[in-house]
């Protein structure tokens, strides 16, 4: 395992491991990101989906957006608001 | 749930540029994977042995990476795939009968359609909104 710890013998780091951390982390990135919509839509599909149609009208289409960003802001309030309760020395 | 509701990534604060943000992994209600039909099995050392140039060679990063992304997107077809199958048993199928009848067919298909319009709708809203946040950083 020698190449994954970077080192190439006595020869110093192998240039491919550094770039490849870049792009597996993009990668991570990426799938972090899906995972996240994953879990939008765990929410946001029975909020604002009644019944499926032939197509997603455009109230729906903004609902699931709408979905999203209060998600995220209630997401925000939660931590930051527990984070003052934790630092009055919690409950 | 990421700590602060918004994504600090390794390799850019506040999430994905528009060059690299997944603009919607479906168009037109059909599915379309990057890679599909890849088998997950074997675990990850005998996949990339071989990218790995073999005896004392240097680590093919494109060859791995390959594998990479065709791996993450298997993951990804199966929980949505997973989650789809969920949600739309639950919109369309009533008290379950003997069988799948047309209406309950016809349900299943269209909310597979509006499940994948409605995954990209919020793709494109994560990505916006992660945008903003790095905007005002």
């Amino acid at each position: 395992m020698a190449e994954l710890g970077g080192l190439d013998g006595a020869r110093g780091p192998d240039p491919g491991v550094s770039e490849l951390q870049r792009l597996v982390a993009a990668e991570q990135q990426r799938a972090q990101f899906t995972a996240q919509v994953h879990n939008f839509m765990e929410v946001c599909w029975d909020k604002c989906v009644d019944k499926p149609g032939s197509k997603l009208d455009s109230r729906t289409e903004g609902c699931l957006a709408s979905c999203v960003d209060r998600f995220i802001d209630t997401t925000l309030s939660i931590t930051n608001r527990f984070a003052q309760v934790v630092q009055k020395g919690g409950h | 749930m990421p700590r602060s509701g918004v994504h600090a990534g390794s390799c850019r604060p506040g999430g994905l540029s528009s060059r690299d943000a997944p603009r919607g992994l479906f168009s037109s209600g059909r599915a379309r994977w990057a890679g599909g039909g890849a088998g997950m099995e074997g675990g990850f050392g005998s996949e990339f042995g071989a990218a790995g140039g073999g005896a004392g060679g240097k680590l093919d990063p494109g060859l791995i990476m390959e594998q990479v992304k065709v791996q993450i997107a298997v993951a990804n077809a199966q929980e949505l795939l997973q989650r789809m199958t969920d949600k739309c048993f639950r919109k369309c199928i009533g008290k379950p009968g003997g069988s799948l009848d047309n209406s309950e067919q016809k349900c299943i298909a269209m909310c597979m359609d509006r499940y994948m319009d409605a995954w990209n709708t919020v793709s494109r809203a994560y990505n916006s909104r992660l945008q903003r946040e790095r905007a005002n950083m």
